[in-house]
């Protein structure tokens, strides 16, 4: 029986896209028992030790949390508004989910004569459709935040929009640098040019300036105003309880995972090795992995910004040295005649 | 002449036919002044350059059923510079229940006068907000009147209200529509509860502001304050502490118990200070019966109310840390916080609760090992306070958080009553236990940490409360090894009208079992009189004030707890500073809300 | 295949239309127009120009409206209740989509747009990349609006400065 080629990339794309979400899931919820080891580790306390522990480990311990999601009430506020309400924690994270369509993982491989890319889709405007996609995931948080009917949740969400407008200038204006290098939008590209050399060593400040906006981006401390627990509660999520709580939690690490395979794929050679050494998909997970410490890292170190500040520093530091690092990277370029 | 002398004197000269009688006891001194004299009085305390009475510490009331005039209102000054404390008496006949407000001198009056309206129903003219403070709004009497019964009152949460309700006596249910105090335009008013009228600005459309309910329940209230909070944007137009919360009466109930009955009572209201709670009740009720207090309980108490001292910071930084974002330092000083209780759980058998001190000394007498255990706990301390520094005290994020937040001077300090880490980071050098040393504090040598900012904020409080933590490790230091000296030595007084005698001496003395038998049946028997005795709580200046008239129960105990009156500067430190800001500012004020609404 | 993702994009993007105009809740009204900007870019990429459809999600959707709905939500307008205050609009908007319909209906009908295919075929696009297509076209032809393009962006910036510091 032979297949239509048409039916053929539909079925390897669904595949894909079902491995691709059953793998961030599965991640996300690990994530989390990860996180709440690594923070207990640095602030001196045991963390999670009671479900399935062996080894000192609660292995169990996602899949009792995702138990106890699900089984909670979920509750209505009496005058939420019923579709946002709904529809916000849908939204946070099929936008984030949506981002890995993009993302290479592997380099290719061929089995029996046809040829898989571990990729869902190669567009050649992948990058921006991976910021398109980002800027689309505040209307999960500002209409949980509106249809929660909660003061809380408004403030929350009013921070985080002008929060992530404004980092999302510096996180775009960063990544411009190694466009002008590689001279491509396609991520697959990029990635292909870094079997040596990464952009790192390219561009160090795009490096940093990428990584803090990023942080800013998915919420995280320093920069967790949108929802400072000691301020605002929980901010937008105040209001939410059960499975649509769980999505935004979700959303959150799902977040958390992307920001770090894109910076994995853009500035250290997605699932390329140092300097040529063995690609494949090990390096881009151990990368992602090593970005999601740092951040766990930062939460249990770092007070948190305050929001005038945040905003300061967004718009006076990030973004002209963002500007400045194009700039400079332009006029290499230009002489040494790229 | 000594300074309560010229003051004395001073108020003779220049209130010569209006000061009434004038009351010692126990070296305190109270003046009786008629109403219509009492805010020149105040102005003169407070200007009077011979006087400068600079703090309005206390307003309280006693009453005196049947007796007329009923009631006694009471006001007591301090001057910090010259070391003296005046009480000024105000008595008012039932009836005619009014006395002018002194928010305008003292600006600090305003909850003082306003609980004194709550709990006796006496009226302050010319209070910018005379409304209920600890009680509930719908409630319709005053209850620390004496016709008040204990008891009964409606419960407000429950399952079955309608079930219980009309077993209760004289329950009145709350009446509708019910009043929340907010403010608007940042001037604080009563503002109607109801939820769906759109013509209210609680919906938030209609006002240019937006009022926002923080707490009762917010993660960073510290207990069960609400603070109706007034923003434009982020940034705060009026930040007002609403309490009374977790009032629980204490008071009320300390006037139903014989003396010793009422001292765990206390432990609830300050419990990140129960040392110091049970400490200045203690100590007011050996003032009023002049009990003598071996050396070796004052050791005790000193290092234990030291080491408490200790804990209370460390919640103090560790939460304000935590509140800024920090939540590690939070962990961290509950890890050494916990080993401190350690320490209390095997001295007093409670952690938190201790209940230890007794009238003229201690409960019982210290365990095996415990000046060791205090020992490793001071070696373990310092290198811990220094981890803490490093993750603050560089961190730009930390000190922009901080540094020149609720920023306020030594004059708004002291007009607003603050004391204890508040006033010292205003640059004001005062601390009891070197102005009025008790315990015997002026044989130590430890050093007060005072700012030398022109202005205090939320950075400088930490700093103080991180360098207390240091002097207090000195205290205990240098009091270990008196301590080990008294070692078998009485740890209670041997006033047997006080302290019960030793159970070895029951079964041979038979006055000594009609002692034990008189104290556990009737309980302590003081003289008639009025007595304060303050000490230095880790919050400030925390003192008791017990009014006995001669029976075996108080006739009225009276708490000046610091939190509550650092607790009203609030929205005088948080006013055009931001939502972030202001849970720094709570925490930086380390209140404790059962200190503040006992 | 290509049809049929068409039509599906074309279908959602008249009822998301027709709910922006319909509904009376500004944010629902506002969250359809979304929903139009985002098959509007499906049917640029089915234009094979990516470029442009991001261009309009990340620009449209992502920051103007995500704006539109921050000050709708801040202000947080009632919900409209029906007989409006501009009565005299329903005739006026009914004239308009009258004259709008006719319209249509003579060009298809005359077929007066040119069905000639321009220089641009998605094979070219495929080949030398759709953003350098863009880029190449936006520095050379078009340098002069799109440099005053940016002129005005800047005057913009510099008086929603001047408004705002005005506080």
């Amino acid at each position: 029986m032979t297949l239509e080629p048409w039916l053929i990339t539909v079925i390897e794309a669904l595949i894909k896209v079902l491995v691709v979400i059953v793998v961030l899931l599965t991640g996300f919820a690990y994530l989390t028992l990860v996180e709440r080891y690594v923070v207990a580790k640095i602030q001196s306390r045991v963390g999670p030790n009671r479900v399935g522990a062996a080894g000192g480990i609660a292995w169990l311990q996602p899949i009792a949390d995702a138990v106890k999601m699900i089984m909670k009430e979920d509750f209505w506020p009496a005058q939420a508004d019923k579709v946002t309400y709904t529809l916000a924690p849908g939204i946070a994270v099929a936008t984030a989910l949506l981002a890995w369509a993009v993302i290479p993982l592997n380099p290719a491989i061929t089995v029996f004569g046809y040829t898989i890319n571990f990729y869902i889709a190669d567009v050649n405007v992948a990058l921006l459709f991976l910021l398109a996609v980002g800027s689309l995931g505040i209307y999960g948080i500002v209409l949980g935040g509106w249809g929660s009917n909660n003061k809380y949740s408004m403030l929350g969400a009013l921070r985080s929009t002008a929060q992530m407008i404004s980092y999302e200038i510096s996180l775009g204006l960063a990544l411009v640098g190694v466009l002008m290098i590689s001279g491509s939008l396609s991520l697959v590209k990029i990635v292909e040019q870094q079997s040596f050399w990464w952009f790192v060593f390219f561009q160090p400040v795009g490096f940093v300036i990428y990584f803090i906006a990023a942080v800013a981006e998915v919420n995280r401390l320093p920069f967790d105003l949108p929802e400072a627990e000691t301020e605002l509660v929980a901010g937008y999520q105040t209001e939410y309880s059960s499975l649509k709580f769980a999505l935004f939690y979700m959303a959150e690490y799902i977040n958390m995972i992307t920001v770090s395979a894109i910076a994995s794929t853009m500035f250290l050679g997605g699932y390329q090795g140092p300097f040529g050494i063995l690609p494949g998909a090990h390096w881009l997970i151990l990368k992602i992995l090593f970005f999601i410490f740092v951040m766990m890292w930062m939460r249990g170190t770092l007070p948190r910004f305050r929001y005038d500040q945040l905003m300061r520093f967004g718009w006076k530091v990030l973004l002209p040295l963002a500007l400045a690092n194009i700039f400079v990277t332009a006029v290499v370029l230009v002489l040494i005649g790229k | 002449m000594t300074p309560i002398e010229t003051t004395i004197t001073k108020l003779r000269e220049r209130f010569a036919g209006a000061i009434g009688d004038i009351y010692e006891f126990r070296g305190e001194t109270t003046v009786t002044i008629p109403r219509a004299a009492l805010l020149d009085l105040a102005r003169f305390l407070r200007t009077d350059p011979a006087l400068r009475f600079d703090m309005l510490t206390d307003v309280t009331a006693l009453d005196w059923l049947p007796r007329e005039p009923r009631f006694d209102v009471l006001y007591a000054f301090l001057s910090l510079s010259h070391k003296t404390r005046v009480r000024v008496r105000v008595q008012l006949a039932s009836g005619d229940l009014h006395v002018p407000s002194l928010t305008a001198v003292y600006p600090g009056a305003n909850f003082y006068e306003r609980e004194v309206y709550d709990l006796f129903g006496i009226t302050f003219s010319g209070h910018p907000f005379l409304h209920r403070l600890l009680s509930p709004d719908y409630e319709t009497s005053h209850p620390l009147r004496k016709d008040h019964p204990l008891g009964y009152e409606p419960v407000e949460f429950t399952h079955t209200y309608d079930e219980i309700q009309p077993d209760k006596p004289g329950a009145v249910p709350p009446p509708k529509p019910r009043r929340l105090i907010g403010s608007i335009g940042g001037t604080p008013q009563e503002i109607p509860l109801t939820l769906s009228d759109p013509a209210t600005p609680w919906s938030g459309t209609q006002a240019e502001t937006l009022l926002i309910n923080m707490g009762p329940h917010h993660p960073s209230t510290h207990g069960v304050l609400r603070v109706a909070l007034e923003v434009d944007g982020e940034k705060i137009v009026n930040a007002m502490p609403d309490i009374g919360y977790l009032h629980t009466g204490i008071e009320k109930t300390a006037e139903y118990k014989t003396y010793l009955k009422a001292v765990p009572l206390f432990d609830r209201m300050d419990y990140l200070g129960t040392f110091f709670n049970n400490l200045a009740y203690v100590m007011a009720v050996e003032k009023l019966m002049d009990v003598d207090v071996p050396e070796r309980a004052q050791l005790v108490r000193v290092i234990l109310s030291e080491l408490q001292r200790i804990t209370s910071h460390l919640i103090a930084v560790g939460s304000q840390a935590m509140d800024i974002g920090a939540v590690t330092v939070m962990t961290y000083a509950f890890r050494e916080r916990e080993t401190a209780l350690d320490i209390f759980e095997a001295v007093a058998g409670a952690r938190m609760m201790t209940s230890y001190f007794r009238f003229g000394g201690l409960a019982l007498d210290l365990p095996a090992g415990f000046s060791d255990s205090v020992r490793a706990f001071l070696k373990m301390l310092p290198p811990r306070l220094k981890e803490y520094e490093d993750l603050l005290n560089k961190n730009p994020i930390w000190l922009e958080r901080t540094r020149g937040i609720a920023e306020y001077t030594a004059e708004d300090a002291l007009a607003y009553s603050v004391t204890g880490p508040m006033l010292r980071a205003a640059g004001v050098n005062w601390d009891l236990r070197k102005a009025f040393p008790y315990l015997g504090y002026e044989q130590y040598d430890f050093e007060v940490p005072v700012s030398t900012r022109s202005k205090a904020d939320v950075l400088e409080c930490y700093y103080i409360r991180m360098e207390e933590m240091r002097q207090s490790i000195r205290i205990i230091e240098q009091a270990l090894p008196k301590l080990e000296k008294t070692n078998g030595q009485p740890y209670v007084t041997r006033n047997r009208k006080v302290a019960p005698p030793p159970k070895a001496e029951l079964a041979t003395s038979m006055e000594s079992l009609i002692h034990h038998f008189k104290l556990w049946t009737e309980g302590i028997k003081p003289p008639v009189g009025l007595v304060y005795a303050p000490i230095e709580s880790p919050r400030g200046e925390l003192g008791f004030l017990i009014s006995s008239d001669g029976s075996r129960n108080p006739h009225r105990v009276r708490v000046r707890t610091p939190s509550f009156a650092n607790l009203q500067t609030l929205p005088l430190l948080s006013k055009n500073y931001y939502i972030a800001d202001l849970v720094g500012i709570i925490a930086m004020t380390d209140i404790i809300l059962g200190d503040v609404d006992r | 295949m290509e049809i049929i993702v068409f039509y599906l994009f074309a279908a959602i993007a008249v009822i998301a239309a027709l709910g922006v105009v319909g509904l009376r809740n500004p944010v629902y009204a506002a969250l359809c127009l979304a929903v139009v900007f985002v098959s509007f870019a499906g049917l640029y990429v089915l234009l094979s120009a990516p470029f442009i459809a991001v261009a309009q999600v990340m620009i449209y959707a992502g920051a103007i409206l995500i704006l539109f709905v921050f000050v709708i939500m801040l202000l947080s307008p009632p919900v409209d209740q029906g007989e409006g205050a501009l009565k005299w609009q329903k005739p006026l908007a009914l004239g308009f989509v009258g004259a709008l319909a006719v319209q249509l209906v003579l060009v298809l009908a005359l077929a007066v747009l040119p069905s000639a295919r321009g220089s641009l075929t998605p094979e070219v696009i495929a080949q030398r990349g759709d953003v350098q297509v863009v880029g190449a076209a936006l520095f050379s032809d078009y340098l002069l609006p799109f440099e005053m393009t940016s002129l005005l962006l800047l005057v913009a910036i510099v008086g929603v400065i001047v408004l705002a510091k005005k506080r």
